[in-house]
């Protein structure tokens, strides 16, 4: 079909075609107010259907790292989903030769038990030791079950008495959630209604099928996909020697050995062992068994953290699941408060001013090539803090990102950024995310004060090395 | 630079540094696109910014675009400012008799003003397809292909959307123009 020009119209429409310029300063605030919208939404998320395999990671945030700050805690989430969403895989290949081998075929196993119909169920046991005491720590287990055809979703989390501890869960019209129980033993539950989150206008139909099932498990699979493919492609997981399990059947046993690097004084790396994060596969089945987390201190291995996964089932799709939780009992449901939207306040600093306000570190000399900028942000709410960012970045848009998000808690980069650590001459500490690539990096910065940097750079993790040595306190 | 397949899902882990790469990239076309279709830069980022929430309240339901992020960033743009039209038109204008010079006159800068408030009240006019097709082909550079996949149609129906919406512009700026000449 050959579309007749219409040189008049095209005429008129010329005139709108002027570039019209953005303001840089509110463009640099709506871009603060966006990522304080996603902090604000990751860290109050109600449990959804792409969360379902990870149903644990919600409490343990809720439980152990309270008080963090939400870039951080979005993070580490990440950083927890890559072991998370193993859960499910099943196999029936053998012989593997490698851990990437191992992942791959554990990857292509869960393909394959993608069901289309039915309710997933998982049973996910989680031991964990905040305090790095021996033989201390608590014990949760947390049932998901979740509708592939309607995408309901319920998750419930007990002690070991089984006493309720947290639940959520949706049922189409309302999502449930109830943080965390009240020492009366009375639950509050807040409900929220399930929008059609498509922002359709009416009298349109763009995009209508949006919302739809299929369309969710598709973003569920992208989801646990990609999380699988950072952790395939970390060439610091090994296999250790074949093992057997509890149960007498052969495993696998893929370790990833946290060590803290230093620079000696003849310029090689010297490394000291911090900890190890290991994940059992069944050998036949290539089911995940368990992921454990360990620190190394004072010459002894302290158990942190360990997961057992220990069902994964799909029930017939008959099968009675109470979606909108009313089988509980001495609960209270209550309408949801409305999100109150942040306001983010944001001025350019120079280094004198920032170092007026705080102990901040920045890269000197600046990159050859890069810009720095250094900006503080202020957040208008009850739970408002104020934070700075500094930024660098060359003319191909690659960066190097700080941002300041206050004292780090006890063992929180342990368990979340435990892939190895180097510490600068100056006696800075970076802890390294899993969730890093060959030109992606993020990691915590911890500063000998306690306070702690989110780090995120375009960068491999030698290059992030190499500039973190020239961080200075900004004076 | 980073695939948008790539930041797409680091996005729906909520990546930070997945999320800001997003806004980088989109949001000054999306700006640029609502300040032609609106003409006031407070609006426009009115628009740019309940678009990118909207996006993140998708990304939190486990839902939002799992490709063409663009494609679907324009069009809850477009839905954003076809419902401030509908609650708030602005006031017909009349076209003028000739489209001003390039200058600095007062005068003449007025009357571009003018010219561009009835032009985009005229594109108010079309369905919202038509508007679309118009904006993305003629304003943004789209080729056909894109805008197909923006409003999830066959190329054909694009084109015949484009023709319909060229005939009714017409009518709308020139017909009166013509029947006074």
């Amino acid at each position: 079909m050959k579309i007749p020009k219409d040189p008049e119209i095209e005429a008129l429409l010329e005139n709108l075609k002027d570039d019209p310029q953005r303001d840089p300063r509110a463009s640099v605030q709506g871009k603060a107010k966006f990522l304080a919208q996603a902090h604000a939404l990751a860290q109050g998320v109600s449990p959804q259907p792409n969360r379902r395999h990870t149903g644990w990671i919600k409490n343990y945030f809720e439980r152990m790292i309270p008080n963090m700050k939400t870039p951080l805690k979005t993070i580490a989430w990440t950083s927890i989903t890559l072991l998370a969403v193993v859960a499910i895989f099943l196999a029936t290949n053998t012989s593997p030769v490698s851990a990437q081998q191992i992942l791959e075929r554990a990857s292509e196993a869960q393909a394959n038990a993608e069901a289309d119909v039915g309710i997933l169920h998982n049973r996910v046991q989680i031991y964990q030791n905040p305090g790095v005491v021996e033989g201390e720590g608590k014990t949760t287990i947390t049932d998901d079950y979740f509708d592939y055809t309607s995408g309901y979703y319920r998750s419930e989390t007990r002690d070991e008495n089984g006493n309720l501890i947290s639940v959520s869960a949706t049922d189409g019209t309302y999502s449930y959630y109830a943080p965390a129980v009240d020492e009366g033993g009375t639950t509050v539950i807040e409900r929220t209604p399930v929008e059609n989150d498509l922002p359709l206008s009416t009298g349109t139909d763009d995009a209508a099928d949006e919302t739809s099932a299929p369309a969710q498990r598709n973003s569920v699979a992208s989801t646990t996909h990609a999380a699988f493919d950072q952790f395939y492609n970390n060439p610091r997981v090994e296999v250790e020697e074949e093992k057997t399990w509890t149960d007498g059947s052969p495993v696998y046993v893929l370790v990833n050995r946290g060590y803290q690097t230093q620079k000696t004084s003849e310029g090689s790396n010297d490394g000291v062992l911090t900890g190890t994060t290991c994940m059992v596969f069944n050998k036949e089945t290539y089911q995940l068994l368990q992921i454990e987390t360990t620190v190394h201190i004072d010459d002894k291995d302290v158990l942190i953290q360990k997961v057992d996964f220990l069902l994964n089932e799909t029930l017939p799709a008959n099968s009675v699941i109470v979606w909108d939780l009313s089988d509980l009992e001495n609960v209270t449901f209550v309408d949801a408060p409305q999100p109150t939207e942040r306001k983010v306040i944001t001025d350019t600093l120079t280094r004198q001013e920032l170092a007026q306000h705080t102990q901040a570190y920045v890269l000197d000399p600046i990159p050859a090539g890069f810009s720095e900028e250094i900006l503080a942000i202020e957040y208008e709410s009850d739970e408002a803090y104020d934070s700075y960012e500094i930024h660098y970045r060359n003319a191909d848009n690659v960066s190097f990102n700080m941002q300041a998000i206050g004292a780090l808690e006890t063992n929180f980069v342990e368990e979340n950024f435990y892939d190895g650590s180097y510490k600068t001459t100056s006696g800075l500490v970076l802890y390294f995310s899993p969730s890093s690539s060959e030109n992606y990096t993020s990691a915590i910065l911890a500063a000998p004060d306690g306070n702690g940097f989110l780090l995120l750079a375009d960068m491999s993790r030698e290059e992030v090395i190499d500039l973190a040595e020239t961080l200075v306190l900004v004076k | 630079m980073i695939s948008e397949k790539k930041l797409i899902k680091q996005a729906q882990r909520f990546d930070e540094h997945a999320l800001a790469e997003i806004y980088d990239r989109y949001s000054p076309g999306v700006f640029r696109y609502a300040m032609r279709l609106l003409g006031d830069s407070q609006l426009a980022e009115d628009c740019v910014a309940d678009t990118f929430f909207r996006y993140l309240q998708a990304l939190r339901s486990g839902r939002g675009p799992v490709d063409y992020l663009q494609a679907y960033l324009y069009r809850i743009a477009h839905n954003w400012i076809t419902d401030t039209y509908r609650r708030q038109p602005p006031p017909p204008l009349p076209l003028h008799d000739e489209i001003p010079e390039t200058g600095n006159d007062p005068m003449h800068v007025a009357a571009l003003s003018s010219e561009k408030q009835t032009i985009r009240h005229a594109l108010m006019q079309l369905s919202t397809d038509q508007r679309q097709v118009i904006v993305l082909k003629y304003l943004e550079g789209w080729e056909n292909k894109a805008v197909a996949e923006i409003l999830q149609k066959s190329i054909g129906s694009v084109k015949a959307l484009q023709h319909r919406a060229l005939l009714a512009l017409r009518r709308l700026l020139l017909s009166e123009e013509e029947g006074d000449s």
